[in-house]
């Protein structure tokens, strides 16, 4: 699986990144904010973005409305310290798969991993 | 400002703080400040835009920055507040605004907080909203973490 990490900040993404790489996945890339997370949805072709919500440049909400409007097959996870908002919601609207609360636990950022390689095998 | 948005902070700290294994710290005595002026070392300011507006600034000093830090890495040495240390940091305070905010919205107050910024050095003025503000003083096993909180309901909204 190919994955997706996008968040402006920088330990977020690191701590993501430390997660994901125990799944083994096939590759996992960073973008800091959602218009590169949309760009590498082009490039890198991502099985499964984790997308932050308040973002510089472009917001999780935009940014998951247009990858979801281009490759509806992306599974997008919001990972949000702000879940529970309207623009959380906004999100979920716009097609967004699954949320993860920060501060998040390593075990479940794997269970939606987990989760999602179900998905992509049936 | 309405002092019940204060127990939203705490509840947010509470649980950011024990997810990073901080489990021993005590919330103070909340107090009003007619005009806060930061006096710490290290600050981070966040807006908060929505049906409430104003702002919240976390202040800390720099070795107390450092060993949130190091136990955010996992107990990694941290001696230096470089660009990964500034990005945890903020990510903290983001993460108790988050939580906050989310308790603000699900009581019926739609919020949204803006990205962190970060102010460091010491003998700094920093003149913030000229609005009635709640300081909550955090003791930690680190160091005293000190969140102000300057609320208003937007009446435009």
């Amino acid at each position: 699986m190919k994955i997706l990490i996008a968040d402006d900040s920088k330990f977020m993404r690191i701590k993501l990144r430390q997660v994901c790489e125990r799944t083994k996945p096939e590759e996992v890339e960073e973008a800091a904010n959602g218009l590169e997370a949309l760009q590498k949805c082009e490039t890198f072709k991502p099985d499964l973005v984790f997308m932050d919500v308040t973002m510089p440049q472009m917001n999780g909400v935009e940014a998951t409305e247009r990858i979801k409007a281009k490759y509806p097959q992306i599974k997008v996870v919001i990972c949000s310290a702000i879940a529970g908002t309207k623009m959380v919601q906004e999100m979920l609207e716009k097609g967004a798969d699954e949320i993860i609360a920060k501060p998040f636990s390593d075990d479940k950022v794997l269970e939606v991993i987990d989760m999602v390689t179900r998905q992509l095998q049936q | 400002m309405d002092a019940r948005v204060v127990n939203h902070f705490i509840d947010g700290a509470k649980t950011v703080l024990s997810n990073f294994k901080m489990t021993d710290f005590t919330i103070g005595k909340v107090s009003v400040n007619e005009d806060y002026c930061p006096e710490e070392e290290v600050n981070i300011i966040l807006g908060v835009v929505g049906q409430m507006q104003g702002q919240i600034v976390y202040g800390m000093a720099r070795d107390t920055s450092l060993q949130i830090v190091s136990k955010m890495m996992g107990g990694a040495v941290v001696t230096q507040l470089d660009d990964l240390s500034l990005s945890a940091i903020s990510e903290l305070s983001n993460m108790i605004s988050g939580q906050a905010a989310a308790g603000i919205s699900q009581a019926g107050v739609e919020i949204n907080i803006t990205p962190p910024l970060i102010i460091t050095g010491q003998k700094i003025e920093v003149h913030t909203l000229k609005i009635k503000s709640l300081n909550i003083p955090i003791t930690t096993s680190v160091g005293n973490l000190i969140i102000n909180v300057a609320l208003e309901y937007n009446i435009l909204k």
